[in-house]
């Protein structure tokens, strides 16, 4: 019996020593593996890693991946996984989802090593020695966290903690009838910390679109003074303005707008908030201070179509005719062929444009304006879309880890392989990788098309209200008659410009339609007299 | 395989559909252009006019200026300098008091140097009579009614144009005597404390001379460089 079980010992040994052999010379290592004596090696147990304790029935291949990973050859290691696992049942198993995370981590490649883990929620049943390793290579405090995109499921919560819940969850776009999931979240997340205040920012915007703008304020003001805020202080102030015009406090919501500084990519907006603002006050004559700086041609990129069609209703409130009709011309001749640009955007995204967009995001966060001459052939979001962003970055990731493993797998082919479907394993992982990659890359032309959609789908919708601001000047037309009479004979009506609150040391300058300099942009006042009014002076 | 076909030529044509309708809508908007015309009585009398603050406040701010400026005119026979610290208090951007020191140096002018060398006459050179200045502090009224801005390599800097009186006492090589002047600058605010102005004066006080009192008049033109508090 004696005989037999020592005979078996060094059959097995004989084999592994043999199978370690054949794929580490294909490795590229095997002298010092002849030198050293793996078979002894595996014998002892020194070098293999403990995790192979989760996979207790294993075989020869797998033995290898081991003991590469017990001597932290990594790198090898994640090409042997696949000669190990790829074909075999376990390789779909929690467990082998795990190791196979495991590894990519081990080869700073952490955001496949996370995608593929959250991939399936059943992962989350790995075994305890895995969950332990992979908690302790991913932190709470891992950018990881922030970057990778994670579908959060209920089963997750035993494997990692609250915090990493309450970081995936603050990155998903909530909706206004989610409140209450994300007063459960904010409830998990700890006082004063990031992920808190992000919550609380989507908490923020749910209240206000589901109309409880009261809380929504006091949680904003409350944000307003946290030292750990997600968004930026303009977006905020941006914010504050919004829900402040939504619930009619105009002269409020002007002064919060105001705190927009000119420099930040939500200014062109803030401005023509405040319009609308004006507009909803009965003072068209600031609308139409506001809009004359919007709509110069150095503008003509950043600004929406919205504002245009502002501008058309503010000088329609003054009965100013040709100017309605200049600036329903300016809709047509800015709008059409960006129209033509945003379909052929919203149809293939993949345009010369686009791509030098995408390359310069890689780098970091541009704004509109530095885009240049590249902002006439992109979505006029394209700078502020965090769904956007994050699709960038979490390619320019996966591109840099795809590198890796790229060098890996060129490793493999240049050290040479006489092992018939080793190659095979390489296309395996190189598949797996290029198959992230392309999703990834698809994932940010999709949002790129969603965004000219979102353009094209707008400047519809305006042009059938300028197609009415049209039809009314025509019907005031038709009655100028008896609006002449009604009003020929009136006091004159005199309409002051208030949009510069602030009365002393101010310096007046004269402004030649179209002449102005750029410090002069949103400093405009417009006094009209007798509009509507048919009254001789 | 048919029906796969149908829903493709659906959804294509339907795309085009919705791309060409958004296109159409461009068409013949803003185009009654004479009926936009007709209700000529109603159009208001628009007036734009640009209205800023100013980049650098200048209410109840205390500048401090150093001042480089040559004297012409008055006495022929010497060439004066005049260094000096100026101190104005703006107390609106239009209305400024202050005060002014200078230290005066002198040397001869050509005419003077030639005068003592001159001999050709009785034999000796004659000394001219000159009453040095050698210092003298003001006070002055400035008014700044106008003002404008420029464009300096791409940043805007406003500037004012502006008139002053001032008087006070002047110190001669004979002793204490008033001083009044009146002028004319121009001031820089190129940043919310950096200063610079230019200015032309008329100053006049009266001299000693071998003969008796004499007025003197100075045309000074000065830069001063200054630091707003």
């Amino acid at each position: 019996m004696m005989k037999i079980a020592i005979s078996a010992l060094i059959l097995a040994c004989a084999f592994s020593a043999h199978a370690e052999d054949d794929v580490l010379s294909i490795l590229g290592d095997s002298k010092d593996k002849k030198d050293n004596g793996v078979a002894e090696d595996v014998i002892k147990g020194s070098n293999v890693s403990p995790l192979k304790a989760v996979f207790p029935k294993s075989t020869a291949e797998q033995n290898i991946f081991f003991d590469l990973l017990g001597k932290g050859e990594y790198d090898k290691a994640m090409l042997q996984y696949f000669e190990a696992f790829g074909k075999s049942a376990i390789h779909r198993t929690p467990n082998g989802q795990a190791l196979l995370s495991y590894v990519f981590l081990k080869n700073n490649m952490p955001v496949f090593a996370v995608e593929n883990l959250f991939s399936n929620p059943d992962n989350a049943n790995m075994s305890t020695v895995m969950a332990d390793t992979l908690r302790g290579m991913l932190p709470d405090n891992s950018e990881i966290w922030r970057l990778a995109r994670i579908q959060w499921a209920p089963k997750w919560t035993s494997v990692f903690s609250p915090s990493v819940e309450v970081q995936v969850k603050a990155r998903k776009v909530f909706t206004a009838k989610e409140t209450d999931e994300l007063k459960n979240v904010i409830k998990l997340s700890a006082p004063d910390t990031r992920d808190r205040a992000a919550i609380q920012w989507q908490l923020i915007l749910a209240l206000a679109l589901s109309n409880d703008s009261g809380t929504a304020a006091k949680l904003l003001q409350n944000l307003m003074t946290s030292k750990v805020s997600p968004v930026q202080q303009d977006l905020m102030d941006m914010t504050a303005a919004r829900m402040l015009f939504e619930s009619g406090y105009m002269d409020p919501a002007i002064k919060y707008y105001k705190k927009v500084p000119k420099s930040s990519d939500y200014w062109l907006e803030a401005q023509e908030e405040i319009a609308w603002s004006y507009i909803r006050k009965g003072e068209p004559q600031n609308a139409l201070a506001v809009t004359e700086s919007l709509v110069i041609p150095e503008f003509k990129n950043m600004v929406g179509p919205e504002t245009v069609f502002l501008r058309s209703l503010s000088l329609l409130k003054v009965c100013d005719y040709p100017g309605v009709l200049k600036s329903l011309n300016t809709f047509k001749e800015r709008y059409q062929p960006r129209t033509k640009e945003m379909l052929a955007v919203s149809e293939n995204a993949n345009t010369p444009a686009v791509k030098e967009m995408i390359a310069k995001m890689k780098q970091r966060r541009h704004k509109l304006t530095e885009l240049g001459a590249l902002a006439a052939k992109l979505p006029r979001l394209v700078t502020r879309d965090e769904s956007l962003y994050q699709h960038i970055r979490v390619e320019a990731a996966l591109e840099k880890e795809a590198a890796i493993a790229k060098e890996i797998s060129g490793k493999s082919l240049a050290l040479g392989t006489s092992k018939v479907g080793f190659q095979g394993e390489v296309e395996e992982l190189k598949n797996l990788i290029e198959g992230r990659v392309t999703s990834a890359n698809n994932a940010t032309l999709g949002r790129m098309k969603a965004l000219a959609q979102e353009e094209v789908n707008d400047v519809k919708r305006l042009l059938q209200k300028l197609h009415i601001v049209e039809a009314e000047v025509l019907q005031q037309a038709l009655s100028v008659n008896k609006v002449t009479q009604a009003t020929e004979k009136s006091k004159v009506i005199e309409k002051k410009g208030t949009t510069i609150a602030d009365a002393r040391d101010q310096v007046t300058f004269p402004y030649e339609n179209g002449q102005m300099w750029f410090d002069e942009v949103a400093n405009l006042k417009v006094d009209v007299v007798k509009g509507c009014q048919a009254v001789k002076r | 395989m048919k029906h796969n076909i149908l829903i493709l030529i659906l959804v294509v044509a339907f795309g085009s559909t919705a791309a060409a309708d958004v296109m159409q809508d461009f068409d013949g908007l803003g185009d009654n252009r004479e009926l936009f015309d007709k209700a000529k009585a109603l159009h208001p009398e628009m007036e734009v006019t640009v209205v800023q603050k100013r980049v650098v406040d200048r209410r109840n701010r205390l500048e401090t200026a150093f001042e480089a400026a040559s004297y012409l005119g008055g006495d022929s026979y010497a060439d004066t300098y005049g260094y000096g610290i100026n101190l104005h208090y703006h107390i609106t951007p239009r209305w400024s008091i202050g005060a002014k020191y200078t230290y005066f140096t002198n040397q001869l002018s050509k005419e003077g140097s030639y005068l003592i060398n001159d001999t050709t006459g009785s034999g000796q050179g004659q000394v001219p009579a000159i009453d040095y200045p050698k210092s003298n502090i003001m006070g002055m009224l400035n008014v700044y009614p106008f003002y404008g801005k420029l464009n300096v390599f791409g940043n805007v800097t406003h500037f004012d144009i502006y008139g002053f009186l001032g008087g006070g006492t002047i110190t001669l090589e004979s002793g204490g005597t008033p001083v009044y002047t009146a002028g004319g600058g121009v001031g820089l605010w190129w940043s919310q404390h950096l200063t610079t102005r230019a200015e032309a004066r008329y100053q006049t006080y009266e001299a000693q001379r071998y003969t008796g009192p004499a007025d003197i008049e100075n045309t000074v033109i000065s830069l001063q460089v200054g630091y707003l508090l």
